[in-house]
């Protein structure tokens, strides 16, 4: 009787978060598939001009692909392209966001645990990212939202994050991941806040209420910076890690004089 | 306690921190050295004590060299108001196998990756922006035709784009020898955008 395991070869869609070099011409493909969960898996002689892989497994790419199980790698068999999203990689800011989405799903999830709603998440993100240039910041907002809300650290945006009770100010607090009323930020129970405005607090309630593809009717360009600069804080903190790519959009756009320290006035940290 | 002498075990164990080389291999490499004849074995331990020791990178380009400036540097002949722009030492000398570019080079030391956290700052930008400014004419954005190569090319181009400089990108489509039926379709696509007229 044997107990060793037997690899199996399985087809699935997956997207390329990310590739490491491997030896002289291969290459370690990460990415989330939609029934497989994320995987790390080997492709050979990608780097080679000829090879029939490069092209097909470039970051934020949607393909078909053919995965031998291994122990800890798997082994791309084939890969055919469903969805390129290369117009993505052919503007900056365009491919600094999607980067974002990008290691968002991969520091959400664990490798080979099935998380088909992030797959949706992110195709759903990308295609948004493509499709709605003028939207961009917006989608990448609300596609952060929606994916704290997919790792169960759902905001509490309509009451109080601590006591349940009806909101009487616009506090947010990182570590509750929510409004706070006066009273538990006076008895100093929501640990660190971030003043918000109004219009803050109305985009963060209309987020709670639709879904990833609709759009608010008004125009919102300062609470999105002000939304984005939140959102970031509390991914920080629940995942406990840092974002690369976050720092790199970040330190671009300062290049820009769009420096995001100018979203919220230091005091307004507590 | 090791199965091999010390000494042996330490060459075993030196080697096979290089990439590529197992614990089987570096054993193989190292019984080999063993019975090569001293000055062999005294001439490899010089080579590589030597690139430690002479190897830098060069001044102007950051190209690998063995002096101040590299050899492309210091050659008159070589155009210096062309600068070709690539990723790694090892672009320079693939680009110079074609024996068809007479400008200098200008080597990025990697590309923007902003999910692994490189950003411009970990780049030879400023090197090359401030280098443009003395003089330079035109240049030919070398990196690699994948993500991170187009997005380091499209923020070069902003960057350069006001010092008044014809700034081009090296095409990218099929590979000579590949067959058009596995080529995935955003290759093909470029191909097709930059064919030519016979």
């Amino acid at each position: 009787m044997s107990f060793s395991r037997q690899p199996k070869t399985f087809c699935d869609s997956g997207i390329v978060l990310r590739t490491h070099k491997l030896g002289e011409t291969d290459r370690i493909v990460r990415l989330i598939t939609r029934e497989h969960g994320k995987r790390s898996a080997v492709a050979k002689g990608i780097r080679k001009t000829t090879s029939s892989f490069s092209g097909k497994l470039e970051p934020f790419t949607c393909s078909r692909v053919l995965l031998y199980e291994g122990r800890t790698l798997d082994i791309l068999r084939q890969a055919e392209i469903e969805v390129s999203f290369h117009q993505l990689r052919e503007d900056l800011n365009q491919y600094l966001r999607a980067s974002v989405t990008a290691e968002i799903i991969e520091k959400m999830t664990v490798e080979r645990e099935p998380r088909p709603e992030l797959f949706d998440l992110l195709i759903k993100g990308l295609e948004l990212l493509r499709d709605k240039q003028e939207l961009a910041d917006f989608t990448l907002a609300f596609f952060e939202f929606r994916a704290i809300a997919a790792c169960g650290y759902a905001l509490r945006v309509s009451e109080c994050a601590n006591c349940s009770s009806k909101l009487d100010e616009g506090y947010f607090s990182i570590e509750l991941g929510g409004l706070v009323c006066s009273r538990c930020r006076q008895r100093g129970k929501a640990g660190r806040l971030l003043k918000i405005k109004d219009r803050t607090i109305f985009l963060l309630q209309w987020m709670a209420g639709n879904e990833l593809g609709a759009y608010p009717e008004a125009a919102f360009e300062n609470e999105i910076r002000e939304l984005d600069f939140l959102l970031e804080k509390v991914l920080e903190h629940w995942l406990e890690r840092e974002f690369k790519s976050l720092r790199v959009m970040h330190a671009l756009k300062d290049q820009r004089g769009e420096s995001q320290e100018e979203i919220l006035a230091g005091d307004s940290i507590y | 306690m090791g199965v091999y002498a010390e000494p042996l075990e330490r060459v075993i164990e030196e080697l096979s921190k290089l990439p590529g080389i197992g614990p089987k291999s570096a054993q193989r490499i190292a019984f080999f050295l063993m019975n090569r004849p001293e000055e062999d074995v005294a001439a490899l331990a010089r080579a590589i004590f030597e690139l430690k020791a002479k190897i830098r990178f060069c001044s102007e380009c950051y190209n690998i060299s063995d002096g101040e400036k590299c050899s492309i540097c210091m050659d008159e002949k070589r155009d210096p108001s062309l600068i070709c722009v690539v990723e790694e030492p090892r672009d320079v000398v693939a680009i110079e196998r074609t024996g068809n570019f007479r400008g200098r080079y200008h080597v990025l030391g990697g590309a923007l990756s902003p999910i692994d956290g490189i950003g411009p700052e970990e780049l030879r930008v400023s090197e090359l922006v401030e280098r443009v400014s003395t003089g330079v004419t035109e240049v030919i954005i070398a990196t690699n035709p994948n993500s991170e190569g187009d997005a380091t090319a499209l923020y070069l181009a902003k960057v350069l784009k006001p010092l008044g400089i014809s700034i081009s990108r090296i095409a990218s489509g099929l590979p000579v020898g590949g067959d058009i039926e596995y080529a995935d379709e955003v290759t093909l696509g470029r191909a097709l955008g930059g064919r030519v007229t016979l």
